[in-house]
């Protein structure tokens, strides 16, 4: 008896669990460059989370091409030490 | 003489990043700050750890090196006055963004210690210090009726008329430091504004309650919003973030000195359950003596491995945060790496190490329960539980994380407290079966998807096992009960797997995505779903971030030319609907375009060019950001997005663009200036345009650094 109560109310909270969850994966959805899923409205959550991890790793990607340029930014070293010091606060 | 203009918004409020809608508005102004911080580059060493907690830390940091400190969990000024102005700080303004339900302590000292009555009620969600020369005033938000001041220019929206009533609050002391932060907001709209100041609040004004929102620039949880919303993520947040802090703290701590202060964070509410986590473990705590040295060490791995991934603070001031945030970090920061060392283990061999947990946690409750063997004291005991975790941050993981933490802890150490392990394995050895039934029985039907909840189900039962067997041991002449029960649990444990097969399979999918996703997110340690989804949208905000600011630093050597004049004048629609494409070419239009027009650029955005849509009330000024919606940090937001973007290929076009020598833009120059020392030359072009207002107000040609600290404290 005990038992099942609590899993009723185990069930109960997994489903508010479940609700919350969808909603911070459509959320993260949101800020997901559009073009990863085009597909249509509804995409399920693995997707979205997939995607998110394509992303990222893409972002990531980015970010390396990025402080990459900005050391040569910097190398090159043909700047104002402003922006030089502005370049390396970037690169962090 | 040099001015440092320190703005320091307490944001004691929590605010949970599913508070943060739309665009990454927090991440850009932190990064702005971090610009803004000198020698930031020396101080931040990892490109990818790039996110609130960092920032603070350094921020916190940089506020130590001007003799600010933590004592005893306060933040206060350590150093007098006097000694700020050796610093050659002549103003100092602080200004604290309070909600109502908190009040921080700290604050209100930091206040009172530099002379100041705080007049910070509880109606007063907002108090300004302004700190110059020697003098303090302390502006209460609501204590003055709104001025008739000019509305800014831009000012367009709500903020316009209300904007001018922290005009004229401030106005008794601080001349400069307004038209420092003029020059602030200058430096983040591309703007020099007259009288400019007040904006920051002025949107507030509208909101009544939430008027520190747009000052803060993220959505506060509104009322009706956090009940949807609830405690979970805002919690999450904030523990998250100080744990962060933490974990930097000790990490530095560990090499420099021993905290003393057992405590766990001051401000910081919601740390506390964590500790109490952390005080919850019977095992550990006892083994342990109490100490908190013991603990680093147990929780040495994940802490070391947090730590690597901190960037360590150079500097004497750096130093001195770090120092002071030891003393009240350890608690937290060995829940969190005990909670991490759960959740490792039980993520990696799950079906295994399921059973045996829940073997070591019935274990463990027998073990808490020792002298009472008789059932009725071990339902009491195992009723006392579940309240415990309610209380408790992580909301569904928290129901097992006490105990499973503590059964991990205690078993992964195992080796040096021998003699509970006896105990433990004993019983373990003898109620192997029926703890395997209930277990497997649970476990297969629900799948890893609620690892946590069914966990504490699991640990119920087992516990009922564990109650059933110690009867039998204490009679010893009644199996058939054990039997009973297993069977009844098996059976119905069937029915539920036939039942929640295929969503068993869907979770798997999504735990298993799930797991990748934990493994991107750096420092990423939180046990529920809900919170590590929380994490990842937050982590992919300030990347996204991070690559805008980059793709803006490679920018800044965009000739302004090749930027299209005419899109300042274009209105575009909301940034919410591509967070991810207006990031860096808005950011960095913005600012060239800005660039461009060499001159104040105010004019030339009046508010209606500003869409502002999505915040009733809340209108785009302030430092620019307040808007959730908009671009922040620099350029009027409207005008940061470029209706061309689109057409424009992102960051690599505008990241191979050539070097342009002595074409500093203004907006760069300005910012290196505060990044440099004074030692810039005044004639600077950039900083005659921006800083403006601070030199006319200042009368004076001396070089003026100023720097604009942000420090964001969640609580």
């Amino acid at each position: 008896m005990s038992s099942r109560r609590s899993r009723s109310r185990q069930s109960g909270s997994s489903r508010i669990t479940d609700e919350q969850i969808s909603d911070l994966v459509s959320k993260l959805q949101d800020l997901l460059p559009e073009a990863r899923l085009r597909s249509n409205d509804r995409v399920p959550s693995s997707r979205v989370l997939q995607e998110t991890c394509n992303y990222i790793r893409s972002l990531h990607r980015e970010v390396d091409d990025l402080s990459e340029r900005l050391s040569e930014l910097l190398a090159s070293s043909d700047m104002s030490s402003a922006q030089a010091a502005i370049i390396r606060s970037l690169l962090m | 003489m040099r001015r440092l203009s320190l703005l320091i918004y307490l944001l004691v409020h929590s605010v949970s990043p599913r508070s943060l809608l739309g665009p990454p508005t927090q991440p850009r102004r932190l990064s702005l700050l971090f610009s803004l911080i000198p020698h930031a580059d020396q101080q931040f060493s990892a490109a990818r750890d790039f996110s609130l907690p960092r920032f603070t830390f350094y921020f916190l940091s940089l506020l130590f090196s001007f003799g600010f400190g933590f004592h005893e969990r306060e933040l206060t000024l350590t150093s007098h006055p006097a000694q700020l102005r050796k610093h050659g700080l002549d103003c100092i303004r602080l200004v604290g963004v309070l909600q109502l339900q908190t009040r921080s302590p700290s604050l209100l000292d930091l206040f009172s210690l530099l002379g100041l009555q705080a007049q910070m009620s509880d109606g007063n969600d907002f108090a300004e210090l302004l700190w110059e020369n020697g003098q303090a005033v302390v502006h209460g938000r609501r204590k003055h009726a709104p001025p008739a001041f000019p509305p800014f220019g831009f000012g367009g929206g709500g903020g316009g008329g209300s904007s001018s009533n922290r005009a004229q609050e401030r106005h008794p002391g601080g001349g400069d430091a307004f038209a420092k932060a003029g020059n602030f907001v200058a430096l983040g709209m591309g703007a020099a504004v007259h009288d400019f100041t007040p904006t920051f609040g002025g949107a507030a004004h509208d909101n009544g309650d939430d008027d520190a929102v747009p000052w803060i620039h993220y959505p506060i949880i509104d009322d009706d919003d956090g009940a949807a919303a609830p405690a979970l993520a805002a919690n999450d947040y904030g523990s998250d973030f100080f744990s962060e802090l933490q974990a930097a703290a000790a990490a530095a701590a560990a090499a420099a000195a021993p905290p003393n202060d057992l405590g766990s964070l001051p401000t910081n509410n919601r740390n506390a359950p964590i500790a109490t986590t952390c005080s919850r473990e019977p095992p550990s705590k006892e083994t342990h003596g109490g100490g908190l040295s013991v603990p680093t060490t147990q929780a040495s791995p994940q802490l070391a491995a947090g730590a690597a991934k901190l960037p360590r603070p150079s500097g004497s001031g750096s130093g001195d945060g770090v120092m002071n945030f030891s003393l009240f970090s350890r608690p937290a920061v060995l829940a969190r790496a005990t909670l991490q060392s759960a959740q490792r283990t039980q993520g990696t061999d799950k079906a295994s190490n399921v059973t045996a947990a829940s073997n070591r946690v019935e274990s463990t409750v027998v073990q808490t329960a020792s002298g009472a063997r008789s059932g009725p004291a071990f339902a009491a005991d195992q009723r006392a539980w579940p309240p415990q975790p309610k209380e408790m941050p992580f909301a569904s993981t928290a129901a097992a994380a006490p105990v499973a933490t503590a059964v991990n802890l205690q078993h992964e150490i195992g080796s040096d407290r021998a003699g509970r392990n006896i105990g433990v394995h004993k019983n373990e050895g003898r109620k192997a079966p029926e703890a395997t039934v209930a277990t497997s029985s649970v476990c297969s039907g629900n799948g890893a998807g609620n690892d946590e909840l069914w966990r504490q189900h699991k640990r119920k039962r087992q516990a009922q096992a564990e109650c059933s067997a110690s009867q039998e041991d204490d009679i010893d002449d009644e199996p058939s009960a054990l039997r009973r029960s297993a069977t009844r649990s098996t059976k119905r444990s069937r029915t539920a797997e036939v039942h929640n097969l295929s969503e068993r399979r869907r979770r798997d999918r999504i735990n298993e995505k799930m797991r990748a996703l934990q493994e991107l997110i750096p420092n990423c340690n939180k046990i529920d779903k809900a919170s590590m989804l929380d994490e990842a949208i937050e982590y992919l905000k300030t990347l996204q971030l991070q690559v805008q600011m980059m793709s803006m630093g490679t920018g800044l050597c965009i000739p302004p030319m090749l930027l299209p004049a005419a899109m300042q004048h274009l209105q575009i629609p909301p940034m919410a609907h591509f967070p991810h494409l207006g990031m860096g070419l808005g950011y960095g239009m913005g600012v060239f375009d800005m660039n461009n027009t060499g001159t104040l650029p105010m004019p030339h955005m009046p508010g209606a060019h500003f869409p502002c849509p999505m915040i009733p009330g809340a209108s785009p000024q302030g430092l620019g950001i307040p808007g959730t919606n908009t671009l922040p940090m620099f350029g009027v937001p409207g005008q940061a997005v470029p209706s061309s973007a689109p057409s424009i290929p992102p960051f690599p076009s505008l990241a191979g663009l050539h070097v342009r020598p002595n074409g500093v833009p203004q907006v760069s120059g300005a910012m290196a200036n505060m990044v440099q020392d004074q030692q810039q030359g005044i004639g600077n072009q950039q900083q005659q345009c921006l800083n403006k207002e601070a030199i006319q107000g200042a009368n004076t040609n001396d070089p003026q650094m100023q720097i604009i600290m942000q420090v964001l404290i969640n609580k």
